[in-house]
């Protein structure tokens, strides 16, 4: 007989704790993002004006296994997802926390963070 | 992948006494005609047409964006994703009635985006983002 036992709790706690430190890397991304001139195209300059986005954008909500990302500028909606003047012109959209969770490469980030973490 | 006068149509026929209307008008600003506020923009991205004046909901479909590919056993998944652009120019009215019938009627909408509410500060009209999906499978071995 031979038995092999996994030690649960050191595991849940790991992962949870990975799962935040990787959100963490996403929030840090986010706000790079934000800062930097020439992130999406056809903008040469970053997004930051006073500072009151960049200011907005909220550490994760951690919510079980989901991480939220959220941005409460009264103005973020506008900026994230581009408008449409009443004269016709329109301003594209710079979804700045959707690149940087691409850029951040959560999963890999997490798995690492999680082996790291139980060893 | 679907010919986009095919995805038109279908989105004509959903959204049937809720589109727009675009009104043309000549080089000195006379009507010359109507028609429905119902486009499609091709990859370069048109900009409004100046002789064009738009009321009601306008719509916008925008095929072809993107197609990421995924390895699917031995074969090619391509998901071609396209994106109707909602905009409502009536300041009485919004998107949601058509937003619900396109969502019950176009199963290969993946994304339902949210709401760009109308901003007097700004001066911007309401809009909103939906994304299709239309997976193909590509060099299938048999």
């Amino acid at each position: 007989l031979a038995k092999v036992k996994i030690n649960k709790r050191k595991i849940d706690s790991g992962v949870q704790r990975a799962f935040m430190d990787a959100a963490l890397i996403v929030h840090r991304n986010i706000v790079m993002v934000i800062s930097e001139p020439g992130a999406f195209e056809g903008f040469d300059g970053d997004i930051v004006d006073t500072g009151n986005l960049r200011a907005n954008q909220q550490p994760p909500e951690i919510r079980g296994n989901t991480a939220i990302f959220r941005n409460t500028a009264e103005y973020a909606i506008y900026v994230y997802l581009g408008y449409t003047f009443r004269n016709g012109s329109s301003q594209p959209g710079r979804p700045w926390m959707k690149l940087g969770l691409e850029r951040s490469g959560f999963d890999a980030a997490f798995a690492q963070l999680l082996k790291a973490g139980l060893s | 992948m679907p010919n986009p006068l095919e995805v038109r149509l279908r989105i004509a026929i959903l959204l049937n006494g809720l589109i727009g209307t675009y009104t043309h008008v000549n080089d000195y600003g006379q009507e010359v005609g109507t028609s429905p506020a119902l486009s499609i923009e091709e990859a370069s991205g048109n900009s409004p047409d100046s002789t064009v004046r738009v009321s009601g909901l306008e719509v916008i479909l925008r095929p072809n964006l993107a197609s990421p590919m995924t390895p699917l056993l031995g074969s090619t998944l391509l998901s071609h994703r396209w994106e109707i652009l909602l905009k409502q120019w009536d300041s009485e009215a919004d998107t949601i009635a058509a937003t619900n019938r396109l969502v019950g009627g176009l199963p290969e909408i993946v994304e339902v985006g949210p709401r760009v509410p109308r901003s007097t500060a700004l001066d911007t009209i309401e809009a909103r983002t939906l994304v299709l999906e239309f997976p193909e499978i590509q060099n299938l071995r048999v």
